[in-house]
């Protein structure tokens, strides 16, 4: 079951501006990006774009977004090339990465735009289960500062490369994208450090739910973390239990937000003690 | 007393044979100190308080809500064993008798219930005593009373050893056939194969909306969810979901080619895996009216109810 509120075609129109694209060539990359871009910059927003390769490369193939020579001059576009910035195999460190576009971020709110969006090519940086690991622990530390401050990215990572396993792991710590089928996402909500999940978690989240969980949860906390689950259409007794696991390990009280009448129920038959369900229209 | 609980059955047919056994069961416990439940309905147990010495040290316990259904009971009476023992108890008596709609209409659980309380109960000192009105009771239901309990109570003599009681994981092994619903007599609303988890939620949903409460239908929802889930896991493909929502109730089967599960007391009692799994037919049986397995070596069949279709 394919979830219409988490797709994206590059724009963002309303929402979260945090987007998971999948692409198989270059040149869907650079279409996806460019949406995500001239969407930003409509909004007075500086944009940029990271990848691999060469800066004027790069450059190069962007040169046809609309009065791209301006744009360049007043500092509105900008490239970067993700050469040299992390060693093969090195996996990223979360807190220093979001401190980077946290200043970026203020020096483009400095300058009087409205914002600061990236359009990053990350491939390389997933391309062994530790950096999967500890990149999507980044993604969801990114999303959370992205749910209270003016930055927005697309990230884009190459399926033929990576697969489809690894794909949907990271698309699952996306708000949304061009990913079909990821049965969940887990990502920041509002400026008070919640956090949200859309979808559904059964059977086939069995798998991709802990893992997430494992890469998020160390993040949440200190005290009562709020599970915003109002567009979770769906929770088994696994998903709770997993929720709980992490609430137990890590000392926190898990305020599951949602609809549904079966929640407070199961909690209550499973004995929960970390979870605690407040049902909301 | 320690290791097994001891399972009494108590068949009487009037107040002094309930009186004769009954005041006598919990006398003895008061005297010992042990903690002391009585679970008879209200007129019983009146009668049983009356005619014991220290009625106030006897806790009574709603049989309305203690007898919901077996998988509840066994939960709700694990919790008040486990406070009591925490709360200085040496050891818990409790005289019960299970309500007579459910004997008529869901003996079937119920049996495996009594089966199964040896082996629910067996981290409690509890001695427990059941208590079945012979005139009430239907014959088929006393033929399992005689079989799931180890001793039987005799007016004056005490608790004898049974010589008829069956082991219960042999007793759980012989499967009682399922008797279908009238409805299911009928034309399905749906016949699913191989439906997903959401598929199968997505029908449920849809078409027993105008049947059931609404939260009736999302713990129906979540059970049909539970059991697909296991059968996709565990079972045998073709996985078969038929739904009939009929007037204030709904009946749902899941159907599988396989064996089913091998616990004997699967349902009743979760049995937790390590990688989370092992709670979804039970909470089917926390959750739903009446849960109803039927197994063969090459079938395994769970109907779901929500309401009851008997009296629709």
């Amino acid at each position: 079951m394919s979830h219409a509120a988490g797709r994206s075609d590059g724009t963002t129109a309303s929402g979260p501006g945090h987007l998971c694209w999948a692409f198989a060539e270059a040149g869907e990359f650079v279409t996806g990006a460019k949406r995500f871009l001239v969407e930003g910059v409509a909004q007075g927003k500086r944009v940029c774009v990271t990848a691999p390769g060469d800066v004027a490369d790069l450059a190069r193939r962007f040169a046809d977004l609309p009065d791209f020579d301006n744009l360049r001059d007043r500092g509105a576009v900008r490239f970067k090339s993700l050469d040299g910035l992390y060693g093969t195999d090195a996996v990223v460190d979360a807190a220093e990465q979001v401190r980077t576009y946290a200043a970026e971020t203020e020096e483009a709110v400095a300058a009087g735009f409205a914002g600061f969006r990236v359009a990053a090519e990350v491939t390389n940086l997933v391309r062994t289960p530790a950096q999967l690991d500890a990149f999507a622990g980044y993604e969801h530390a990114v999303d959370r500062y992205m749910a209270a401050y003016p930055f927005e990215a697309l990230c884009a990572y190459n399926v033929p490369v990576l697969g489809t396993a690894a794909v949907d792991k990271l698309a699952s710590m996306h708000p949304r994208g061009n990913v079909e089928g990821v049965p969940f996402h887990l990502h920041g909500w509002g400026q008070a450090g919640a956090v949200a999940l859309e979808g559904e978690l059964d059977l086939r989240a069995h798998d991709l739910f802990p893992w997430a969980l494992d890469r998020a949860a160390p993040q949440w906390g200190p005290g009562e973390v709020v599970l915003d689950a109002r567009e979770l259409t769906f929770i088994d007794h696994r998903g709770l239990l997993r929720l709980a696991e992490q609430a137990d390990r890590r000392g926190i009280t898990i305020v599951l937000r949602t609809r549904r009448f079966s929640a407070a129920r199961m909690v209550d038959i499973l004995g929960i003690a970390g979870v605690r369900v407040e049902q909301v229209a | 007393m320690s290791g097994t609980p001891d399972h009494v059955a108590l068949c009487y047919a009037d107040d002094t044979e309930l009186l004769g056994c009954g005041v006598p069961f919990l006398t003895d416990g008061l005297d010992r100190g042990d903690a002391v439940l009585l679970a008879l309905d209200p007129p019983r147990a009146e009668l049983v308080l009356a005619a014991v010495n220290r009625p106030d040290k006897v806790t009574v316990v709603s049989t309305n809500l203690q007898y919901v259904r077996p998988a509840v009971a066994i939960k709700s009476y694990s919790e008040m064993f486990a406070q009591l023992i925490d709360g200085g108890a040496s050891a818990v008596r409790l005289l019960g008798e299970i309500p007579e709609l459910a004997l008529s209409t869901a003996w079937d659980v119920w049996a495996r219930y009594e089966a199964a309380v040896t082996y629910a109960y067996d981290r409690f000192p509890l001695l427990s005593m059941c208590a079945y009105d012979t005139r009430t009771t239907p014959a088929w239901v006393l033929e399992d009373v005689a079989k799931t309990h180890s001793l039987v109570a005799h007016p004056g003599q005490g608790n004898l050893d049974n010589p008829g009681y069956v082991q219960p994981l042999s007793f759980l092994a012989t499967t009682r056939p399922v008797v279908p619903y009238p409805i299911q007599a009928g034309p399905p609303a749906i016949e699913l194969v191989d439906p997903t988890p959401a598929e199968a939620r997505t029908a449920v949903t849809t078409l027993a909306a105008a049947s059931l409460r609404p939260d009736d239908l999302d713990d129906l929802v979540v059970s049909v969810s539970e059991v697909v889930s296991n059968a996709i896991k565990y079972g045998k493909p073709p996985v078969t979901l038929t739904l009939w929502p009929g007037p204030h109730h709904a009946v749902v089967t899941i159907h599988d080619n396989g064996p089913g599960p091998t616990d004997p007391f699967a349902g009743l009692i979760p049995t937790p895996t390590p990688t989370g799994g092992g709670y979804g037919l039970w909470i089917a049986h926390q959750l739903c009216h009446h849960v109803a397995l039927t197994r063969t070596p090459t079938s395994y069949t769970t109907r779901l109810t929500m309401g009851d279709p008997h009296h629709p």
